[in-house]
């Protein structure tokens, strides 16, 4: 069986500029975080990117230049903030935002991991020049809906919890939500990167392949990364990282703070390890520790 | 073992090594239980050991050593890398992952198409059959597909009862025409021989026949004419000793071959 474990900066080498790249995590959760401060750091440039709700994650590829487009629910810190990277670049027209309804996305993922090129939903919403919605008349009942075009980018990243080094990718039994759009984004896309915390053995997925979520068949490359998702919450492994992502809000208003934030944590980190370094041992650790009851979701 | 003294191949174990040695290594093949299951371990156990059998339940790249009498049966479960379920499996179908699909029948027409719905009027038959299942999903959208069958007159017809699952339909063109994605039925193999399809007509054709089987016995068992009959009929390959070996240990108590 062929082994699909690559270092990071193999994995992600392969995405090119002006190509189109699916981004896993939703919200506050599971981000691939690790691999997007790969590809600023590889300079990727004019990228299309799609997302469910997204945050620091695509704010970050703004910030760093390697952004042309977006489709996305949300790039934001809370249900109230919008990110400020975002705000500024679409406020001055350097992207071009789609946003769309949560619900239209999932659906657009789901057709993408079918390879079916559009999905029918009922008529929510009309985004005059968004090229991926439709009107559509049901051939049954002659009612009105939407056409939405699938996502079927060129990459899928995700961060997952563990998979061996074939790459048959399980999320932990004891997770906070259920991940079927994480599945429908890897599956959607022509090349599928998934990071992990833990590469385990092949003995271990067969153990419990109930929670088997990506086989290898569907999955191109697997690299391990613990905290891979830091600052954010991946289920039982690590809770968010409020007091950084605070932080980052802080700083991301002046452009020049977050120049030199990038400059700090992501160019100027060697590597992810490096970057785990200077986050600190200890600080990661309390985001694992159970004695704490933070009150964060 | 009873068998393993005995160097006389069975019809069945014949089928087996003739379908297994239509896997590809790395072929993602969504498997029934049956024959194919068999073909599909022997040909992981040896040729093809990165193929990746998939059974229609949400069984993905079982590792089973031993037999399961249906396609959700646990003992397919040990050694599986995940297990999902009917939409998941049968998804694969509709993204394009599945290049090799099995099929049965209880008939089948000249152009590889299958019934396997009901003998005589649909609305009051003579006899009512289990119906589709995943053959009309397997024959439409899987690259490739296999049909095992038993090779019977009643089974080989001129004209199905009923049209359940398509092979190439009307002949050359059909499949594209009705927009079907898979590449058409690639063998037929039956308990007499191994059949093809005429690349123009798409109308079965005579690859070889098992040892000991006659022209006449097939032609007699066929209720339709051949496109092509080689003037000399190949014998169907044999299996080496060890590979014969190997299918009868897969099925040590004859649950699918040699009932």
């Amino acid at each position: 069986m062929k082994t699909k474990n690559f270092l990071l900066k193999e994995a992600v080498f392969p995405i090119k500029n002006g190509g189109s790249i699916a981004i896993g995590g939703t919200a506050l959760r599971r981000h691939p975080m690790a691999a997007l401060h790969e590809i600023i750091r590889q300079k990727k440039r004019d990228l299309v990117l799609f997302g469910t709700i997204n945050a620091v994650d695509i704010d970050l590829l703004i910030a760093a230049g390697c952004v042309k487009e977006i489709y996305s629910s949300a790039v934001q810190f809370d249900n109230e903030i919008s990110a400020y990277a975002l705000e500024k670049a679409f406020s001055e027209g350097n992207i071009i935002f789609n946003q769309q309804p949560k619900k239209i996305i999932t659906e657009q993922f789901r057709a993408g991991a079918s390879s079916i090129d559009f999905i029918p939903l009922r008529k929510s919403e009309i985004m005059e020049g968004n090229k991926y919605i439709q009107k559509l008349v049901s051939p049954f009942n002659g009612e009105e809906y939407i056409a939405l075009k699938s996502f079927q980018p060129d990459v899928a990243i995700i961060h997952a919890h563990k998979a061996d080094q074939y790459g048959n990718v399980q999320f932990d039994a004891n997770r906070s939500l259920e991940d079927d759009i994480d599945i429908f984004i890897a599956e959607s896309a022509k090349h599928t990167i998934v990071t992990v915390e833990q590469i385990v053995s092949e003995a271990a997925i067969e153990d419990d392949p109930a929670n088997t979520v990506l086989p290898a068949s569907l999955v191109d490359a697997v690299v391990e990364i613990p905290y891979g998702a830091h600052p954010f919450s991946c289920d039982e492994r690590y809770e968010k990282d409020s007091s950084h992502l605070e932080y980052y809000k802080k700083i991301s208003k002046e452009p020049a703070e977050l120049n030199k934030y990038i400059q700090d944590y992501i160019l100027g980190s060697s590597s992810w390890y490096d970057y785990l370094n200077k986050i600190g041992m200890a600080r990661l650790l309390s985001l694992s520790s159970r004695q704490e009851v933070s009150g964060n979701a | 073992m009873k068998q393993s003294v005995n160097n006389v191949i069975t019809a069945d174990e014949m089928m087996v090594f003739a379908a297994s040695q239509l896997f590809k290594d790395g072929d993602v093949a969504l498997v029934g239980t049956g024959l194919p299951m068999i073909a599909a371990y022997a040909a992981k156990q040896t040729h093809a050991p990165n193929a990746v059998l998939v059974f229609e339940s949400g069984i993905m790249d079982a590792k089973a050593s031993h037999m399961a009498s249906g396609v959700g049966d646990f003992p397919l479960v040990h050694g599986a890398v995940k297990t999902s379920s009917l939409f998941d499996s049968l998804s694969l179908l509709q993204k394009g992952t599945i290049n090799l699909g099995f099929l049965g029948a209880a008939e089948i027409d000249a152009y590889g198409n299958i019934n396997s719905t009901v003998i005589g009027d649909y609305q009051t038959p003579k006899v009512r059959l289990p119906g589709s299942g995943g053959a009309n999903d397997i024959a439409s959208m899987a690259e490739r597909t296999v049909i095992l069958v038993k090779h019977q007159k009643r089974k080989f017809v001129e004209k199905l009862n009923y049209l359940t699952t398509p092979g190439y339909i009307d002949g050359a063109g059909s499949r594209e025409k009705y927009g079907l994605p898979g590449q058409g039925p690639e063998k037929v193999i039956t308990d007499l021989g191994v059949f093809y399809f005429d690349a123009a007509t798409k109308r079965m054709s005579i690859e070889s026949l098992h040892p000991q089987v006659s022209l006449e016995k097939v032609i007699e068992e066929t209720g339709f004419e051949f496109q092509h009959i080689p003037e000399e009929i190949p014998v169907t390959e044999m299996p080496k000793p060890e590979l014969l070996q190997t299918i009868r240990d897969l099925d040590p108590d004859k649950i699918y071959i040699n009932k």
